[in-house]
């Protein structure tokens, strides 16, 4: 019987004066017109000392009705005796009510027991008045997409009465004339109605809300109202962040999305690793990367997750915020929530999925040769002062000839792969050297123009009274970009939760997650981008007699698939233990275990190797060390318990404790090594078991995708443990809300340090002054909904220094060159010098906020400004070599981030169709050192030459003033012979620096801050003014989402030919390079062509020599704002779904880097950095991607 | 309630305990050895003494240089390439290393500490004493008095990390307490071929040879007790030779070119090559097309007939105008030191040639089954004729002291030994000082006994890295002056040709016209301190840091 399936549910419930009613109500307040009269139903009933429960148990078996009661209201009514006898249903009531505060009243078929209003005489109360003054009101509450919403609040405004909607969404309470009702839910905006009588069974729809301020925050052990918070926490829209999108890796998708988090992809590549900051750079030593946490456990590598599991995630940026989880969380802590079903939830079956192609936001573009042969020849004589210039034996006078004669002759008809000899290539008949003269369009033979991945997600969840459940499968599959045996990425993700109320004081919950992540690529015998990008567009990338020349396509073609299969399974179990009303404790124990083999086989390629001298042979191109399998294998297992206790308390009204204190222990181990054998019996069975040459085994760092490329944890000798182990605690208090104090603590021990030096504690304090909830601010209510100032402080150590053996006197192994008694030995060095005076950093953070809501909470403004001091930054000593080893670490710099955060975000529902949304974050912050040990205050591009008063990233260099127009405006102006080295003498068409400290010649001083020639700081390599954008809108079922990202300014130095012309001898110039300086083209983007711009005669700064001297001129420019994210999508009509039994139907397109503002300078994307070879550039590129989905709900 | 409740309080309590076994956080990388953990047993010392071998860099290692053959900035080897001694003081030096020594001292600290008995543990601090003193002696040798530790230092102990140069009295006087310590400590006989009593008497003779000769001839140092360190020096190399342990093999090239010298007697200690674990290429870089560093014409002049008389005075000498000619009646090391043939530039022999027509053979071995590099002959670190030639000069120079009357049966328990085996005759004591005849080559500032003495250390230890120090201990660093001793910037007197450069007499100049090597006295005896190292010193003190003339 669904009436008393109901009922039960209803009292577990707990609430007063709550009727539940079936589904078919249809009635409200009206006479019982329809259904059973009391007065007509008759039935036969005699009590002994029977209770009322009892009796109403009796009257429900025996007629329709069923009733509806507190059960602690019947309880007292114990002892009831009622002669038997055959009444109506009326006056058995009236007899048994007789004696007790009691009345009742017919609903349809249900009879609601409830307490008498006093005065009024017992038994039964039945008159138009009565009924006017309670009424009842029945409903459904939904969400926009007309889906039931669970556990809505509905309560009377005013009271702390009310129920909460059913799985159904549908609810029943009474009502006085007059009382409104406020139906609330977290992430939805309240509603609130006051109905009247005849209002019919309603239908409320309740709005989302972006940013409300009841909306929890999940921060360190626990979760936070946002009204609440005195950190700086911010908080991650994960819908829009992570749904929709083509993303196998969670850092991609949040990139930029949260102020004061950077994240950083050097390059495109499939496997790229994020370098991933809070606030900037924390510290010169380690990776000052912040600690990531899923569901309260480390995952360094965020590759294990999948985006579609996701379901909050907050980030923890100032001390005060992150100290409770200890020295780890140094720099900042990202918590990220999975998903997991609720309780009352039915069965919910979710799919998704996503088709996405790729193609290059910018790559540089190969130039015609026969101009750019003429500019290389040129650079060639200007810098070697011998004959011809040539390339591989090759003249390029000659190369070039033959292009313009190919271009002329059979640039129609010899398309073909395979070169003829004669035309499309030849072998000089007396030096035998081979010419090339094919043009190609290298990146149409070898590139794809575009990729395509996919994406498939199934997840189903739901929960019963006593448990909800969470089970997920997911798989993306994406391709690489080259078009011969390009590399490729399949990624599985399996997940099952479940959460189980044991009894009524233990709750136990399980969940496991599996990730298979397969990378597959060609056996790298040569780095592929650096050799793609080397060389001009006539060099040989065809065949001839069917074999390739030596090159790229030679040994793509022949590769052997390299694989790396990396396994997570992780295992979290948990316990929450009520103890008493508000004071619980949690414990979790969680392993992790991360398995990665490695294997890659070379083995022979044949190719024309026109790289050796004589006559061209056809001959195996790959070193004898190439004919090899390899197998790495790594190992990382972490084990993880958390405990703590929550405990809420309010002493006096007003006056609200919540106090957390617990202990987390956290240890793991790497393992990592190598084994490699040489001369494969047969390539394409590369085991070690089946070559028969040279067995190699060795300690080697096999990284996880995704994870740092400095992992702290792996131990250069193959096998590393470590430690962690923390008590925290901490304390909230708010009055009324209104002023809000949490104080934390942690005492942490790590097992990085030396014994001596293990623990310390960390405290932090923050404090918060809700002044909008003050009398005299309500008269600015609702311009201003809400208005708090925030302070925090605290410190943190930390304990990521790059390598733990700085703390520790390590002997380390080596072989010394001495045999004994014909045995190799092995020997130990004498142990690193470690100073006793050394101990941990400490980051100290001060951060003032305000958080203000504008015009009924529509309007948010969030500000931080922080300090940041990082004290005692390590650094190794200079001391004499009478010590007689490397100086020890001592704690001896400090520097300083000061920024700020700025967000906004709005959000308005114009109509009942038409609701839109945006917010706006900005966000700086530059590093300063306040004290470093340089006695000579020395300046340097490299890193880990610091002074007191450097900003951290800054780029030396010189200025540039204009060309030189002649030899004689060369001997006029201020020397430059201090720059010239080789052959490169200043002449016109060269670049004349500025003479900044006007003493008549160009230098670098010696380099130092007193004296620094006439070099400045032109630049700094750290991202400022970050921004990002995001603006939406959904009318009906169409929604639209607009992301935009960018960085104010950022400036780079790079090296390679992309960004410095002819960097390395006369190899390539790009298209864009062909702008290049002579007489008839004085205003010319680059300066005259001189081969070899590499290495300068200045030590100290960067690369680039001659004409590319570090300077202002050809500073790349990696500021941009760029579309990261276009989203539209349509959401068929809930009730035309419904009758499908589907609940939810999307389909959606999007585009990622759809549009791009940027200056680089270079034909770059913005956002690389990196480059094979050290080779700016030359590595997979950034792409623009479009894709559509569907998401599917039933 | 709380009472009923209590069970559930138990598991949380038992958890909020588990950190508190501080244990927990006892995790070292188990592929980390941590000082002082690392020193269980004597095994562990002995895994950490090895390391000290590597100040034994005998005939190199993989293609790198070693002590022999490399060693030719002296006026034995003209160089492949013209080196000068050096003009301006050099930011770096790689021989100002003080690795060993602070390895040492960490040794001394911790060896009592080792589970092992007490015999034991003074060999093993006696080790560090030998490795402290060979360093130290090293260091001496090169730059002249150096800061002395006998502890290793803390960052904390900026006045010992900042602390001047010690005097070289200071720092060899405690270089012999530290042989000395060696020597009464070390066992007799530890594992085969390893650092034990009688190496130590072997390094204790050298040691004191030269600090007592130093001594003497640098009396502008005004540094005491020459006579009883040359004491010390002829002491050691008795009670060595009178341990009967050790003789001369039957020839001479044996110690230079043997595959296995692990059964030679007149081996003390010698360094182990072998195919795959450690190789050398001596052998490949005097037997390949790469320009060789050739003796010189000063150097082959040196080697006496048959009769046991200089090429001046020797009837027997027939000349050079031919390398026959050259070879005939001449001592046997030196035809066991140079080949049968000139080669030289324009004139290479299956494509070998030597800066000085002279191609080095001494260390060539047929049997060696690679001919470049990965040479796998062992190669001599302490051997008996090295002793033989300690005690005979440390016998001549007490004698010219006063402080003892040199014998015949001196010459004849030890260089005689050496000149019998090179088939030439003995050398015969005719009076104080003298041995029946006078070479006119004769430095002057020399007896002829001494004379004869030193010739016979230039000859037997030729090429093999003695040579510039014993002339900085002479002081006679005019030898490599090229103007003052222009027969060690020539080679071999050979048939022109169209490349070659040749003197008036038809000798091979190996460098280009003008180069001339200038030794300046007293410059050139110490090496400089190397700029960036004074840098880092105290303002006050920087002066005094620098050696004299740099």
């Amino acid at each position: 019987m669904i009436l008393k399936r109901n009922l039960v549910f209803l009292m577990r419930t707990g609430l007063y004066y709550i009727i539940f009613f079936t589904l078919n109500i249809q009635l409200l307040f009206a006479l019982p017109s329809s259904g059973q009269n009391m007065d007509k139903t008759q039935l036969t009933l005699g009590l002994k000392n029977e209770s009322l429960a009892a009796a109403f148990k009796k009257i429900e078996s025996r007629t329709e009705f069923l009733f509806a009661f507190q059960p602690g209201q019947v309880a007292t009514y114990k002892k009831l005796n009622i002669p038997q006898g055959f009444r109506s249903l009326s006056t058995t009531m009236d007899l048994l009510l007789e004696n007790t505060d009691l009345t009742f009243r017919q609903m349809g078929n249900s009879i609601l027991i409830y307490k008498k209003a006093a005065g009024t005489r017992p038994g039964r109360q039945w008159n138009e008045n009565v009924v006017m003054a309670d009424t009842v009101i029945h409903g459904k509450v939904v969400n926009k997409a007309g889906e039931p919403m669970t556990g809505v609040s509905v309560v009377i405004r005013g009271t702390n009465k009310g129920v909460t909607t059913g799985p159904d969404g549908r609810f029943t309470t009474m009502l006085r004339a007059g009382q409104t009702l406020n139906f609330s839910a977290v992430g939805y905006k309240t509603y609130s109605l006051k109905p009247s009588a005849g209002s019919g069974d309603l239908t409320i729809i309740l709005e989302p809300e972006a940013s409300s301020l009841n909306d929890v925050v999940v921060v360190g052990y626990g979760t936070q109202k946002k009204a609440d918070l005195t950190g700086a926490v911010s908080t991650v829209d994960v819908s829009h962040t992570f749904e929709s999108k083509p993303l196998n890796d969670p850092a991609k998708g949040l990139q930029g999305v949260v102020p004061g988090l950077t994240i950083q992809y050097g390059n495109g590549g499939l496997t790229a690793n994020p370098d991933i900051k809070i606030r900037g750079i924390g510290s010169v030593n380690g990776t000052s990367r912040p600690l990531i946490l899923v569901d309260n456990v480390e995952a360094d590598d965020l590759t294990v997750l999948n985006p579609a599991d996701i379901e909050s995630i907050s980030v923890l940026k100032d001390a005060a915020s992150a100290s409770i989880y200890g020295t780890r969380a140094a720099f900042g802590v990202i918590l990220i929530k999975t998903k997991m079903g609720r309780r009352n939830q039915p069965v919910r079956v979710s799919y998704n999925d996503n088709f996405s192609w790729s193609t290059p936001t910018v790559l540089p573009d190969f130039a015609d040769p026969a101009k750019e042969l003429i500019a290389l020849d040129s650079a060639g004589r200007r810098a070697s002062a011998t004959t011809t210039p040539q390339l591989f034996g090759m003249e390029l006078e000659k190369i070039q000839a033959g292009v313009v004669n190919w271009e002329k002759n059979y640039a129609r008809t010899n398309t073909g792969l395979e070169m003829i000899k004669g035309e499309d290539w030849d072998i000089d008949p007396v030096s035998h050297i081979s010419y090339f003269y094919k043009v190609w369009d290298p990146k149409k033979l070898m590139l794809n123009k575009y990729t395509f991945s996919q994406q498939h997600n199934i997840n189903v969840q739901g929960g019963t009274e006593k448990a909800n459940y969470y089970v997920s499968g997911g798989y993306s599959d994406d391709q690489g970009i080259w078009k011969m045996n390009p590399d490729g990425v399949k990624k599985y993700n399996l997940t099952g939760g479940v959460n189980l109320s044991v009894n009524n004081w233990l709750d136990l919950s399980a969940k496991t997650t599996f990730r298979n992540y397969e990378y597959d690529y060609p056996y790298q015998y040569q780095n592929y981008w650096y050799y793609f990008w080397r060389w001009g567009s006539y060099f040989p990338l065809g065949t001839y007699q069917g074999n390739y020349f030596r090159g790229n396509g030679a040994y793509l073609s022949q590769a052997s698939k390299s694989t790396l299969t990396d396994e997570y399974t992780r295992i979290d179990l948990g316990a929450t233990i009520k103890i008493l009303k508000n004071l619980n404790v949690r414990a979790d124990y969680t392993i992790g275990r991360d398995n990665a083999i490695r294997h890659e086989t070379g083995g022979p390629v044949n190719a024309w190797d026109f790289w050796t001298a004589g006559q061209l042979p056809l001959t195996n191109i790959a070193s004898a060390s190439q004919n090899v399998t390899n197998y790495y294998a790594g190992r990382y297992l972490v084990n993880t318990l958390n405990a703590y206790a929550t405990w809420q308390f309010t002493p006096l009204p007003g006056n609200h404790f919540k106090l957390i204190a617990g202990v987390n222990v956290d240890n793991n181990e790497n393992i990592n090594f190598k084994a490699a054998r040489q001369g494969l019996l047969d390539p394409s069975q590369g085991e070690l078991g089946l070559a028969t040459g040279t067995q190699t085994a060795g300690a080697d760092n096999l990284t996880s995708p995704g994870s740092p490329v400095t992992n702290p944890s792996f131990s250069p000798n193959g096998h590393g443990k470590n430690a962690y182990a923390g008590y925290f605690a901490r304390v909230n208090y708010d009055y009324k809300g209104k002023f809000l104090v949490e104080l934390n603590g942690r005492y942490d021990g790590s097992s990085t340090f030396p014994v001596e030096n293990r623990w310390a504690f960390f405290p932090s304090a923050s404090a918060g002054y809700r002044i909008s909830q003050e009398e005299f601010m309500q008269a600015l209510q609702p311009v201003l909904s809400d208005l708090k100032f925030r302070v925090s402080y605290g410190q943190i150590g930390n304990q990521d220094l790059g390598s733990r053996s700085l703390f520790l006197p390590v002997l380390n192994g080596s072989t010394p060159n001495w045999l004994n008694g014909g045995n190799s030995v092995q020997t130990v060095t004498q142990p690193t010098a470690v100073a006793g005076s050394l101990k941990w950093e400490r980051v100290k953070t001060l951060d003032f906020g305000t958080d203000a809501r504008f015009f009924h909470n529509h309007i948010g403004l969030t500000v931080d400004w922080f300090e940041r001091n990082t004290i005692g930054m390590v650094q190794p000593t200079s001391v004499p070599s009478t010590f007689g080893v490397s100086g020890p670490y001592i704690n001896a710099g400090n520097f300083r981030t000061r920024g700020y955060e700025i967000g906004i975000d709005a959000n308005y529902a114009l109509s009942k169709d038409l609701t839109v949304y945006g917010n706006l974050n900005l966000s700086d912050g530059k590093t300063v050192f306040t004290k470093w040990s340089n006695p000579n205050l020395s300046i340097s591009n490299a890193s880990g030459i610091n002074y007191k008063g450097k900003t951290y990233g800054e780029i030396w260099g010189f200025e540039t003033d204009r060309y030189f127009t002649s030899n004689d405006d060369v001997a006029k102006s201020p020397s430059q012979l201090a720059l010239q080295s080789g052959n490169f003498k200043y002449g016109p068409g060269d670049i004349k620096y500025k003479d900044r400290n006007h003493d008549g010649k160009i230098d670098g001083g010696n380099m130092t801050l007193g004296n620094h020639g006439d070099l400045k700081v032109i630049g700094n390599t750290q991202p400022r003014y970050q921004f990002n954008a995001r603006f939406g809108a959904s009318y009906k079922g169409f929604d639209i989402d607009v992301f935009i990202q960018g960085v104010g300014e950022r400036k780079f130095w790079g090296a390679g030919n992309i960004v410095i012309p002819l960097y390395q001898g006369t190899d390539i110039l790009y298209a864009n390079q062909l702008d290049y300086w002579t007489p008839t083209n004085p205003n010319a983007r680059f300066a005259r062509p001189y081969a070899n711009n590499n290495t300068g005669a200045i030590a100290g700064i960067s690369q680039g020599s001659g004409n590319y001297y570090p300077q202002t001129k050809y500073l790349l420019h990696l500021a941009y704002a760029r579309l990261k994210n276009l989203t539209a999508g349509y959401t068929l009509p809930a009730a035309w779904l419904a009758r499908k039994g589907i609940h939810k139907l999307r389909f959606y397109v999007s585009g990622e880097n759809l549009l791009t503002v940027s200056h680089v300078g270079a034909p770059i994307d913005p956002e690389i950095t990196d480059g094979e070879s050290s080779s700016t550039g030359r590595t997979f590129p950034f792409s623009r991607t479009y894709s559509f989905g569907t998401q599917l709900t039933f | 309630m709380i009472s009923k409740n209590i069970y559930r309080l138990l598991f949380p309590l038992a958890v909020l305990l588990l950190p508190a076994c501080t244990k927990y956080l006892d995790k070292t990388n188990p592929d980390t050895e941590v000082d002082p953990s690392y020193w269980r047993d004597e095994n562990s010392v002995r895994t950490y003494n090895w390391e000290f071998y590597n100040l034994f860099p005998g005939f190199g290692n993989g293609t790198g240089t070693g002590d022999f053959y490399f060693t030719a900035f002296t006026d034995d080897q003209v160089s492949s390439s013209f080196s000068q001694f050096p003009v301006t003081t050099a930011a770096s030096n790689g021989d100002w290393n003080f690795s060993m020594i602070r390895k040492a001292n960490i040794m001394l600290q911790r060896v009592d500490g080792v589970d092992m008995d007490s015999t034991a543990k003074r060999h093993w601090k006696g080790i560090a004493h030998f490795f402290r003193a060979f360093q130290y002696f090293k260091l001496v040798q090169e730059f002249g008095g150096v800061p002395f530790f006998n502890s290793p230092l803390d960052i904390s102990d900026s006045t010992q990390i900042y602390k001047p140069r010690d005097s070289h009295q200071l720092v060899m006087d405690s270089v012999l307490a530290d042989i000395n310590y060696a020597v009464a400590n070390l066992r007799v006989v530890d594992l085969p071929n390893t650092v034990n009593q009688n190496v130590a008497l072997a390094l204790k003779s050298r040691i004191c040879l030269f600090e007592g000769t130093y001594r003497k001839y640098h009396p502008e140092l005004n540094l005491p007790n020459a006579d009883l360190y040359l004491q010390q020096a002829k002491d050691a190399a008795a009670q060595l030779m009178a341990t009967g342990t050790y003789s001369l093999a039957a020839d001479y090239r044996t110690s230079y070119s043997s595959l296995d010298l692990s059964s030679d007697k007149e081996m003390i200690l010698y360094k182990q090559y072998l195919a795959g674990f450690l190789t050398h290429s001596v052998i490949g870089y005097t037997n390949s097309t790469t320009l060789m560093n050739g003796p010189s014409k000063s150097a082959v002049d040196s080697y006496v007939c048959s009769d046991g008389l200089p090429i001046q005075l020797s009837p027997l000498y027939k000349g050079d105008a031919t390398i026959q000619a050259l070879r005939t009646n001449r001592d046997k090391r030196l035809l066991e030191t140079i080949d049968t043939f000139y080669c030289y530039a324009g004139s290479l022999v299956s494509g070998l040639t030597s800066s000085s027509g002279y191609r080095p053979s001494k260390f060539l071995q047929p049997a060696d089954v690679q001919q470049s590099p990965n040479n796998t002959t062992d190669a001599p670190i302490f051997w008996l004729a090295e002793v033989y030639l300690n005690y005979a000069e440390a016998c001549a120079e007490l004698d010219q002291l006063g402080k003892y009357t040199i014998v015949q049966a001196d010459l004849d328990q030890s260089i005689n030994k050496l000149r019998q085996r090179a088939g030439i005759k003995a050398l015969t004591l005719t009076g104080p000082q003298t041995v029946g005849f006078a070479d006119p080559a004769k430095d002057a500032d020399v007896t002829p006994l001494i004379w004869e003495i030193r010739r016979e250390r230039r000859v037997e230890l030729m090429m093999d890295g003695f040579r510039f120090q014993d002339i900085m201990r002479w002081k006679k660093g005019v030898y490599m002056d090229s103007q003052k001793n222009p027969n060690s910037f020539l080679g071999a007197r050979v048939t022109p040709n169209n490349t070659v450069h040749l003197d008036a007499n038809g000798y091979i100049i190996p460098y280009a016209a003008g180069s001339v090597r200038t030794f300046t006295d007293p410059k050139n005896y110490l090496s400089a301190i190397p700029t960036s190292q004074i840098l880092l010193y105290p303002t006050g003190i920087q002066q005094a840091m620098q050696n004299p003339g740099w």
